[in-house]
C-alpha cells in the first residue's frame, strides 16, 4: 500500500466514523489526525466532499431498489416468515381445533401434518408439521415449552397471568398478541403479527430484554438476537387521496415482488427463471409498473420486452 | 484555525471539483499509472499549503502550474526520460483553461454519474450506500436492516466512500469526449497521425 493510499484509507475510515456520530474523544482524535498533516486533511475533504456530493442521490425522486445478491441463508428464510404468519393467522378461522385440557401435555405433529388447539381462555396455538410442544397450564401459569418446529399464537391476554412461551433458552412473553415461534435447534425466530411480545435470555436474565412489535422478526442464534424492523412484504399505507399504495420490500426475491406488484398492475408481468432470484428491497407504488420497470432495468441491467399486456423480465 | 477552515472551504469550492481536469493530465503526461494518485494527492497538499498563506486568483492556473512543476521535479529525481515535451504540457494547460464542463454539468448528468460510480461497487458495499444515502437510514439501521454488524456497514461505507470519489473522475462520459477533441486538434496540426 501506498503512502497515499495509507492516507486515504484513514480518511475514509474517520469519515465513516463521523457519518455514523463521534463521540468527545473520538473528534478530539480525529481532529487531532486531521490537523497532523495537509495531506490528512486534503485526503479527508476530497472524500467529505464526494461523498456529501452523493447526496444528489436522493432527488432521483424514485426510490432506488436495493440490490442484495447474497442474502445470508438464515436471514433469507426468517423473511418468509413473517409472510406465512399472516397466512397461517387466516388458517386459525378454518381449521378445526382440538380442545387443551388443563395440567402438563405433550402434543407433536408428524411432517405435511397440520394441528391446531385451543386453551380454555381462548388462545389458539396452530402446529406446523414435524413440531413437538409441551404445555403446561394452570389456573396461574399459561406456559408453553416449544422443544422442535413452528407454531403460531394467537394469545387471549391477560396481564395477570402472562402467557409465556420456551423456546431453548429464549423466553418469549405476550403482551397482546399474535406471534409465530420456530424452533430448530438453539435457533429460534419470533415473527409478531400483532401487538407485542417481550423476549428475554434465560441463559442471561441480566441482559436487557427484547421488546418486538408488530412486523418485527426476531432471529436469535447462541447468544446472539437480530431484530428486524422491515417487514417482507407490507402495504405501508392506504391513502385516502386515491393515491396508490405503496408496496414495501425488503430482500425479497424479484418472483414474489412480481406477484405482488400484478395485483395491481394493468400489464401481467413475467419473470423469468434466471431473474427470478435477484433480491430486491425498496418502496414502489403499486400502481407505477412503468418506474419499476426503469428502476430494475437501471439496477440490475435486466432486459425487459413488452407487448400490449404483458411485460418480460429476464436477465 | 479560522484562516484554516475558510481555506477547507475554498479548497472544497475551487480545488476538488478540478479532479477530472487534474486526472486527465497527468494521465497523459505520466507514464507509471500506479504513481497517478500520489502526484494529485501532493498537488493536493502544495497548493493547500501555499493558500494557507496566500489565495491564489485563479486555483485552476496555479494549480497547473503546481502540477508542471512537480512533473519535472519527480522528472528529475526519477531520471527519467519525458514521455512528452514541455509545450506539450503548455498546450495541455491551455486546454483545461477552456469552459470547464465540470462546473456546469447538470444535477441529472451528476446522479447518472453517481449512479455509474455505485455499479463499481461490491454488492453488499452498494446496499449499504444506498439504504444510507438514499434511504436516509441510519448506520445502526442499515446493520439491523441487512443483519450484518455496524463495524461491518462502516467498513462498507468507508469503502463506498473511497469509490465514489474515485469515481468523480469519470473516464467513460465528459473525459473520453474532450480526450477526442483534444486528439483531433493534434491529428489536425500534424496530418501523418492518424486518429481513428
Amino acid at each position: 500500500m501506498t503512502e497515499t493510499e495509507r492516507v486515504e484509507k484513514e480518511a475514509a475510515d474517520w469519515l465513516a466514523r463521523e457519518d455514523r456520530g463521534l463521540g468527545f474523544r473520538e473528534r478530539q482524535a480525529f481532529e487531532a489526525w486531521r490537523d497532523r498533516s495537509t495531506s490528512h486533511r486534503v485526503a479527508y475533504l476530497r472524500l467529505q466532499s464526494a461523498w456529501v456530493k452523493a447526496d444528489r442521490l436522493k432527488q432521483t425522486g424514485e426510490p432506488v431498489p436495493v440490490p442484495v445478491k447474497t442474502p445470508r441463508l438464515w436471514v433469507a428464510y426468517s423473511m418468509s416468515a413473517g409472510a406465512a404468519a399472516l397466512a397461517a393467522c387466516l388458517l386459525f378461522l378454518f381449521w378445526p381445533s382440538t380442545k387443551v385440557a388443563t395440567g402438563d401435555s405433550v402434543i407433536s405433529t408428524d411432517a405435511g401434518a397440520q394441528r391446531s388447539l385451543s386453551l380454555a381462555d381462548g388462545t389458539k396455538i396452530l402446529l406446523v408439521g414435524n413440531t413437538t410442544l409441551r404445555t403446561s397450564l394452570s389456573a396461574g401459569t399459561r406456559s408453553v415449552s416449544i422443544d422442535r418446529g413452528k407454531a403460531y399464537f394467537e394469545v387471549t391476554h391477560d396481564e395477570r397471568h402472562p402467557f409465556v412461551v420456551l423456546a431453548g433458552r429464549r423466553r418469549i412473553t405476550d403482551i397482546g398478541t399474535k406471534f409465530s415461534v420456530s424452533r430448530s435447534g438453539e435457533d429460534v425466530e419470533i415473527a409478531v403479527t400483532e401487538g407485542r411480545v417481550r423476549i428475554d435470555d434465560v441463559k442471561a436474565p441480566s441482559t436487557a430484554p427484547v421488546m418486538a412489535t408488530a412486523n418485527d422478526l426476531v432471529i436469535a442464534k447462541a447468544d446472539e438476537i437480530l431484530l428486524s424492523r422491515e417487514p417482507p412484504v407490507r402495504v405501508l399505507s392506504h391513502s385516502a387521496d386515491g393515491e396508490a399504495e405503496l408496496l414495501t420490500f425488503a430482500d425479497e426475491p424479484l418472483s414474489a415482488v412480481v406477484q405482488e406488484l400484478n395485483k395491481h398492475s394493468k400489464k401481467k408481468i413475467h419473470v423469468a427463471a434466471n431473474a427470478g432470484d435477484i433480491k430486491i428491497g425498496g418502496s414502489f407504488r403499486a400502481n407505477n409498473t412503468e418506474g419499476f420497470k426503469a428502476l430494475l432495468q437501471q439496477g440490475f441491467g435486466v432486459t425487459i420486452k413488452e407487448d400490449k399486456s404483458n411485460i418480460y423480465i429476464s436477465k | 484555525m479560522d484562516k484554516q477552515e475558510s481555506v477547507d472551504g475554498w479548497f472544497v469550492r475551487e480545488v476538488l471539483p478540478l479532479e477530472p481536469m487534474v486526472m486527465r493530465f497527468l494521465r497523459r503526461n505520466w507514464r507509471d499509472g500506479n504513481e497517478i494518485d500520489d502526484l494529485r494527492q501532493e498537488a493536493y497538499v502544495r497548493i493547500y499549503d501555499a493558500a494557507v498563506h496566500t489565495r491564489p486568483d485563479s486555483a485552476k492556473s496555479f494549480l497547473f502550474q503546481i502540477l508542471r512543476n512537480l512533473l519535472i521535479d519527480r522528472r528529475q529525481k526519477n531520471k527519467v526520460i519525458p514521455i512528452g515535451s514541455l509545450s506539450d504540457l503548455d498546450e495541455l494547460a491551455f486546454a483545461s483553461d477552456e469552459a470547464s464542463p465540470e462546473r456546469s454539468v447538470a444535477a441529472r448528468q451528476e446522479v447518472i454519474r453517481l449512479q455509474e460510480a455505485l455499479d463499481e461497487l461490491s454488492d453488499r458495499c452498494r446496499a449499504v450506500v444506498v439504504l444510507r444515502k438514499v434511504h436516509c437510514m441510519s448506520q445502526r439501521d442499515v446493520a439491523r436492516h441487512m443483519g450484518i454488524c455496524e463495524n461491518t456497514v462502516e467498513q462498507h461505507l468507508a469503502k463506498g466512500m473511497r469509490i465514489l470519489a474515485q469515481c468523480v473522475d469519470d473516464r467513460r462520459g465528459k473525459l473520453v469526449s474532450q480526450a477526442r477533441r483534444y486528439l483531433k486538434r493534434k491529428s489536425a496540426q500534424s496530418p501523418g497521425s492518424a486518429v481513428q
